[in-house]
């Protein structure tokens, strides 16, 4: 178990340098000045010169990443030519915003297909099966953002239910906080329950012809305790595999909800910070949003191995 | 039980229990609805069993063996199965009951140990838990006692350090402790039917012994009864108190063990005997393996299910179906040319001298009509 875990810390490790070494030749490897890549086109001489000596962006390469790294490490990713707000505070800023988006549509799509795979494993192909397997394959085929039009527009602008934009923190008001993401982060669980849905059900459905489930069977025990306490944990490795992926994807993939509502989280700034061509925030939050996806999914593989003990020796 | 009974009751013990099965088959049959058509795993078994009396069920993989024990207990898949015929299991008909009935029964009378503990145990779940489930949900033990008879089942079955092995997963064990831990689970809410299926199949020969001997102790200090299921006669001969030999789906032979190997009438059994590894063969020696294969079970054959590849053959074992005939009390077998009989001498000696193939060609001549 503990030799398990760290091998994969020293892959975690690895698999970060790469994503930091990508993440600091976005702006090196730019066409043109590093200097007026981080600075932008308007600056002065005199600033462009304090940038090189202050990055060192007249040393060789690797050096130029020891510098980086080692300010990166102390939380300076360096300041916007645009805003001259510090990368690093603006990602303090988007990023809370990304995280409950992404708890909160995944609490739901959890609660929503957890259910409905158990109740429609246990009888498969039958009518309950069918109308969940159809309602979820509807739900996977609209686009996150029509329904999150569709939402705004009946939720929002006809029964004033939810805030149609705009985003209120949670240290501001709690309640408000809760209105505000509840909408976008319906239009992101929608996809989430479709996918949750149908592995969790065909695992359940493939679990529930092993034998060790007849053998629950001839104890004597309930359906209700086999299914809870003997096909869900052998069936949930998949589900948890996937809701790892989406997870990590969410919160760059939220960007055209946060969009349409207006929410200042990460995949709106990147985006933002794209168009206006301010590549050191680019870069900070690539970095934050990649090193998040990474420890999502070391966490999720723990997880499953925590839960299945057949893997734990390898 | 017994002990908890009044003195008179427990001295005087009931008529009917005294004489009456345990466990009485009548007319049993299973088919399975498949792609390729009705599968007819179990057709038309009858069978009983005194109360702990142990009951061998031999035959080749495939010939039913553990689809029959799974009807007999009704413990078969939910959808696309088709069950007949009687089971008086203690004075009821199991198979009257629906499911919800049926798991009063299970566990806690009649309890099952499956052919394969690697997937037959939770590979997920802690040894502990899958023995204590039961004795909490279904003995209505607390935790503390559940616990206590956990160590003691895996005690008396041969389980070193019983304790520690609580906290196991079933793949940190080994084969033959793995089977151990089967056993003790069938046995933790004290049934009074066993049902072993093929306990020792997989396991080496030492071990197979100890394992057996594990479920013999058992069941003389439970008196409880026993099917011991094997596709090995050897299995079964010293441990069982009759035997039934089944082929196709059918018993073909049924007498007490000691009638089986002293006087089989089935050239199937007979077959069988061959085939039981002998440890003062010499080694390297080839066991006797029966030619040919079992039948295809969607197509319902005419005459004697065994024909293709017996040696006894004649004519009119292909058209003519043998019953199931008592030849002497408690001696039931299906063939048209017995062992040891006269017809059986001549069926075997013509089919000697037209050759080897003889059998074989019989058979194909009437498929190809
Ligand atoms: N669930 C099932 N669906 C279809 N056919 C089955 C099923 N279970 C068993 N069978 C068929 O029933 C026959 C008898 O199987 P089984 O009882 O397992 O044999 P044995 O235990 O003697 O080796 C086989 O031909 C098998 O393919
Ligand atoms: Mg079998």
């Amino acid at each position: 178990m503990l030799s398990y875990l760290a091998k994969r810390l020293v892959q975690l490790a690895a698999v970060v340098f790469v994503i930091s070494v990508l993440a600091f030749l976005l702006v090196h490897l730019l066409p043109g000045d590093p200097s007026v890549t981080i600075l932008g086109p308007f600056d002065t001489p005199t600033a462009r010169a304090e940038i090189l000596r202050q990055l060192g962006l007249d040393k060789p390469l690797p050096q130029q990443y020891l510098t980086w790294a080692g300010n990166v490490l102390h939380g300076n990713l360096g300041r916007s030519f645009l805003t001259k707000q510090s990368v690093a505070h603006a990602i303090a800023e988007a990023f809370p915003i990304d995280l409950e988006l992404v708890i909160v549509s995944q609490v739901i799509a959890f609660a929503l297909a957890l259910p409905l795979a158990l109740v429609a494993s246990r009888r498969p192909n039958r009518a309950f099966d069918r109308l969940a397997g159809t309602a979820t394959f509807g739900l996977l085929s609209i686009p996150a953002f029509i329904l999150a039009v569709i939402l705004a527009l009946v939720l929002a602008v006809e029964i004033h239910a939810f805030p149609a934009t705009g985003f209120t923190s949670l240290t501001t008001s709690p309640v408000q906080n809760l209105r505000s993401i509840v909408l976008p982060s319906l239009a992101l669980t929608a996809g989430s329950i479709a996918v949750y849905f149908r592995l969790l059900r065909s695992d359940l459905i493939s679990t529930l012809q092993e034998d060790y489930i007849t053998m629950a069977r001839s104890k004597g025990l309930s359906d209700r305790y086999i299914l809870l306490r003997h096909a869900l944990r052998p069936s949930s490795f998949s589900l948890l595999a996937s809701a790892g992926i989406n997870i990590g994807s969410l919160l760059t993939g939220a960007f055209v909800v946060e969009y349409l509502f207006q929410l200042p989280g990460i995949g709106y700034q990147i985006v933002e910070s794209i168009s206006a061509r301010d590549y050191l925030m680019v870069q900070g939050m690539a970095l934050v949003v990649a090193v998040a996806y990474v420890v999502v999914n070391f966490a999720v593989d723990f997880l499953i191995v925590l839960l299945d003990p057949r893997i734990r020796r390898a | 039980m017994t002990k908890s009974r009044s003195g008179l009751a427990a001295a005087f013990p009931a008529a009917t229990e005294l004489h009456d099965p345990l466990l009485e088959v009548v007319d049993l049959a299973t088919s399975f609805q498949t792609p390729r058509g009705l599968v007819r795993a179990v057709d038309g078994v009858s069978l009983t069993l005194a109360r702990s009396r142990t009951l061998g069920v031999v035959g080749e993989t495939g010939s039913g063996k553990t689809v029959l024990i799974r009807s007999i207990m009704g413990l078969l898949p939910r959808h696309g199965v088709q069950r007949s015929g009687k089971v008086i299991f203690a004075g009821r008909d199991l198979g009257a009951l629906g499911e919800r009935d049926l798991r009063r029964v299970w566990g806690t009378e009649m309890a099952m140990v499956f052919q394969d503990p690697m997937t037959a145990l939770n590979p997920v779940v802690r040894i502990g838990r899958q023995l204590t489930e039961s004795l909490r949900l279904r003995a209505g033990l607390d935790r503390k006692a559940a616990i206590e008879t956990a160590v003691a089942l895996l005690e008396s079955v041969g389980i070193a350090s019983p304790r520690e092995r609580l906290r196991s997963y079933p793949h940190e064990l080994s084969g033959g402790m793995r089977q151990r831990v089967m056993i003790a689970i069938a046995l933790a809410c004290g049934p009074k039917l066993l049902l072993a299926d093929e306990p020792t199949t997989g396991l080496d020969v030492t071990v197979q012994a100890q394992v057996l001997d594990v479920l013999g102790t058992q069941q003389a200090e439970r008196s409880m009864a026993m099917i011991l299921v094997t596709h090995d006669l050897g299995v079964v001969a010293t441990r069982a108190d009759s035997i039934a030999v089944m082929y196709a789906g059918r018993v073909v032979e049924s007498a007490s063990t000691a009638v089986i190997f002293d006087s089989a009438k089935m050239p199937y059994t007979e077959a069988l005997m061959r085939s039981i590894p002998r440890l003062d063969a010499p080694p390297g020696a080839r066991l006797a393996a029966i030619p040919g294969r079992p039948p295809d079970l969607t197509t319902v054959p005419t005459g004697c299910a065994f024909a293709p590849r017996c040696a006894y053959v004649t004519e009119r074992c292909i058209h003519e179906t043998p019953p199931l005939t008592e030849s002497a009390p408690g001696h039931y077998h299906a063939c048209w040319n017995p062992v040891g009989s006269p017809e059986g001498e001549q069926a075997f000696s013509t089919n000697l001298a037209k050759g080897v193939m003889a059998a074989v060609e019989i058979a194909q001549r009437e498929v190809r009509k």
